[in-house]
Order: structure tokens, then C-alpha cells, then sequence
């Protein structure tokens, strides 16, 4: 009865503290979701489950900042799908529609999916602020590595590609050498 | 003849020393401001609460911000301090800050951020924010943060919460 109780108890803490913050690197995983993409096709996570890693990237159509690294998130959806990395694009901002989004990611080059995050439900559980904002999850559903796609906007400027080396480090199957950065950008624009 | 030339000589250095001037005060409420100058206003209150505003030229909510930034300077001249940090380039100072700016009759000081790095200036100011702008952070008057808001609120929010620190 008392073991019980402890496990009990301990399960309820453990949710609860994993509610408070979503980590990367210390076993923080996330559900399994469901949204459409531009065209209204269905996409869960799950789909990707046999990708080496995913690439969930919170982006937006009228945000400089994000619109910033528009060919940048193009050419690492475009180096690294061939190495099985699943990208996904996920649009929760309340003002930019399916059709918007649509046509943003064909001016620009996105060749992967961006999915539609109506009420902003996905954002919410991830717990995600700002355009651009990357969470890399592993097959199961681990978040590897939360933040940044470099470290400035201006590409001329960079001085750490931090995306990148996580995608590379899991490929290598090595530790990931910094799991959690910041960069500025818009907040999401949430209903 | 004479004296008509001499006048509008004298109206037009008159005007040309009018505009530099402005163009200077505009030019010196844009300081740099790193960790170290952060830190000592925050904890130089003076028995009034500071009010942080984080803003950019490029977020649309940010420049949607600023009159209220400037209305509650005007309610709450004496009794609060308000500052504004840009995150643009320091190097955008007179080609994007000054020219919004402009527009506006600024009545706080408003810095750009000189912090090494980005990340640093984000994590002094809450760990919690991951850098989505607007973000306005609330300290006390005894220099302890109260709020942290993220994202664009209208001027009765952020009058709410200083009158909160002042009937403390």
C-alpha cells in the first residue's frame, strides 16, 4: 500500500514538474499530434517516427525575423532530408491562413510541410514563444535540442550554426554539444 | 538689400543650428547599454519601479507599443522610470531607430542593446523568455522583477500592473 502510494505520488510529480518546463536533453518527451498542412492533408507525428530525427520548426508569413532564414531552413530541409531527417513546419499564428501559408512557402522555396496549428493547441503544449523557434525530437519523441536556427539574422554574421550541429551530432550519434539557445523574433501571434 | 540678404542669412544659420540640435538630442537618447548599465538601473530605483520594454524596428506589435510606452511616462512621469532597449543592430541606429523614433516625441531614455550576445541579454532579463518581442519585464521598487509580459499589451495593462507596484 505504501509503495503504491510513493509511486503514485512520484508519477504526479514527475508530471506535473514535466508540465512546468519542456527540456531538451533530460528525457522530456512530447504526444503524438495531428494537424493539417496548407492543402488540408492530415500529418502526425508519428508519420516521421522512422526518420532518423524531426526537425519541428514553429515559422511564420509575416514575421522579418523568421522570413529572415526562409532559404536558410530551405537548404537544411534540403541537405538534411536526404540524410532521412524529417522536416516539419508548424504555423500557429492566428492572422495567417492555410492559404497564406501556402503561398509564402511556395515564394520562398519551403519544400517541406507546414502544418496549420489552429488555437494555437501545438504551440501551447510545447510551450513555444517565438518565429523562428526549433524543437528536434528524436523517433520517439524525445526533444534533443529547443532554440535557435544560428546565431544572427544577419547570415554574414554567423558565428554558430547551432541547428546544424545538432543535426550533425545526432547523426554521428554523439551528444548533442548545446541543447538550448535564444535568439530574438516575433512572439506567436496566439488566439 | 543688405539687410534683407543679412536677415535671411541669419534665419537660415538660425534653422540649420535648430535641426542639428534636434538631430543631436535625438541622436544622444540612443545609448548602448550592456549587462553592467542594465544591472545598475534596475537596482538603482530610488524607491520607484522600472519599467522594461524590449522592442525591435522590425516587430510590427513593438512600433503598435510605443505610444502607450509614452502615455504611461506622461501619467507616471514622478513616480516610475520607464526605459526602452532596441535589439537592432547597434550599426541601424540612424538609418531605422532615429527615423521611427522621429515620429514620436520620446519622453524616456531608449538604449540598443550591446550585450556580447543576444542569448545574454535574454537570459539576464527572465530565463524563462525565449526572445519573442514585444517583452516588457516590471521591477519593483526595490529592483526585483514583478512581471515579465510577453508579448503586445495596450497601456490600461501596463497601467494596471505599475499601479500594483505603487499602492505596494
Amino acid at each position: 500500500m505504501k509503495n503504491t502510494l510513493r509511486s503514485t505520488l512520484l508519477a504526479l510529480l514527475l508530471t506535473v514538474s514535466s508540465a512546468l518546463n519542456i527540456n531538451a536533453g533530460n528525457g522530456d518527451k512530447v504526444e503524438n499530434f495531428v494537424l493539417k498542412d496548407y492543402n488540408g492533408t492530415e500529418h502526425s507525428l508519428s508519420d516521421y517516427k522512422d526518420s532518423k530525427a524531426i526537425v519541428l520548426l514553429f515559422v511564420a508569413t509575416q514575421c522579418p525575423v523568421s522570413n529572415a532564414y526562409n532559404s536558410r531552413m530551405a537548404a537544411l530541409h534540403e541537405k538534411y532530408s536526404e540524410k532521412e531527417i524529417a522536416f516539419i513546419g508548424i504555423n500557429s499564428n492566428k492572422q495567417e491562413d492555410a492559404e497564406e501559408v501556402k503561398n509564402h512557402a511556395e515564394e520562398n522555396g519551403l519544400n517541406f510541410p507546414i502544418l496549420k496549428d489552429p488555437n494555437n493547441i501545438i504551440a501551447d503544449k510545447f510551450k513555444a514563444q517565438v518565429t523562428p523557434e526549433i524543437f528536434v525530437l528524436s523517433p520517439e519523441f524525445e526533444i534533443l535540442y529547443h532554440g535557435r536556427i544560428d546565431d544572427s539574422q544577419r547570415e554574414t554574421e554567423i558565428t554558430s550554426k547551432d541547428l546544424e550541429k545538432a543535426l550533425e551530432a545526432i547523426l554521428d550519434g554523439e551528444e548533442i554539444p548545446v541543447k538550448t539557445t535564444k535568439a530574438f523574433g516575433c512572439t506567436i501571434k496566439r488566439v | 538689400m543688405h539687410n534683407k540678404k543679412s536677415l535671411t542669412l541669419l534665419i537660415i544659420t538660425v534653422l540649420f543650428f535648430a535641426v542639428t540640435n534636434l538631430y543631436a538630442q535625438q541622436q544622444s537618447v540612443i545609448k548602448p547599454i550592456d549587462k553592467s548599465e542594465l544591472e545598475k538601473i534596475i537596482q538603482q530605483r530610488e524607491g520607484k519601479p522600472l519599467f522594461v520594454n524590449l522592442w525591435a524596428t522590425w516587430c510590427v506589435p513593438c512600433r503598435e507599443e510605443f505610444p502607450a510606452l509614452i502615455k504611461l511616462k506622461k501619467k507616471y512621469a514622478e513616480q516610475t522610470d520607464i526605459i526602452a532597449i532596441s535589439v537592432d543592430y547597434p550599426d541601424e541606429i540612424e538609418s531605422k531607430i532615429i527615423p521611427f523614433l522621429s515620429s514620436f516625441k520620446i519622453n524616456f531614455p531608449v538604449y540598443v542593446n550591446s550585450f556580447e550576445k543576444q542569448e545574454d541579454l535574454i537570459n539576464f532579463l527572465n530565463e524563462s523568455w525565449f526572445g519573442s518581442l514585444p517583452a516588457t519585464f516590471i521591477y519593483d521598487e526595490k529592483g526585483k522583477q514583478q512581471f515579465f509580459i510577453n508579448g503586445k499589451e495596450e497601456y490600461e495593462f501596463f497601467a494596471d500592473k505599475i499601479e500594483t507596484l505603487l499602492k505596494r
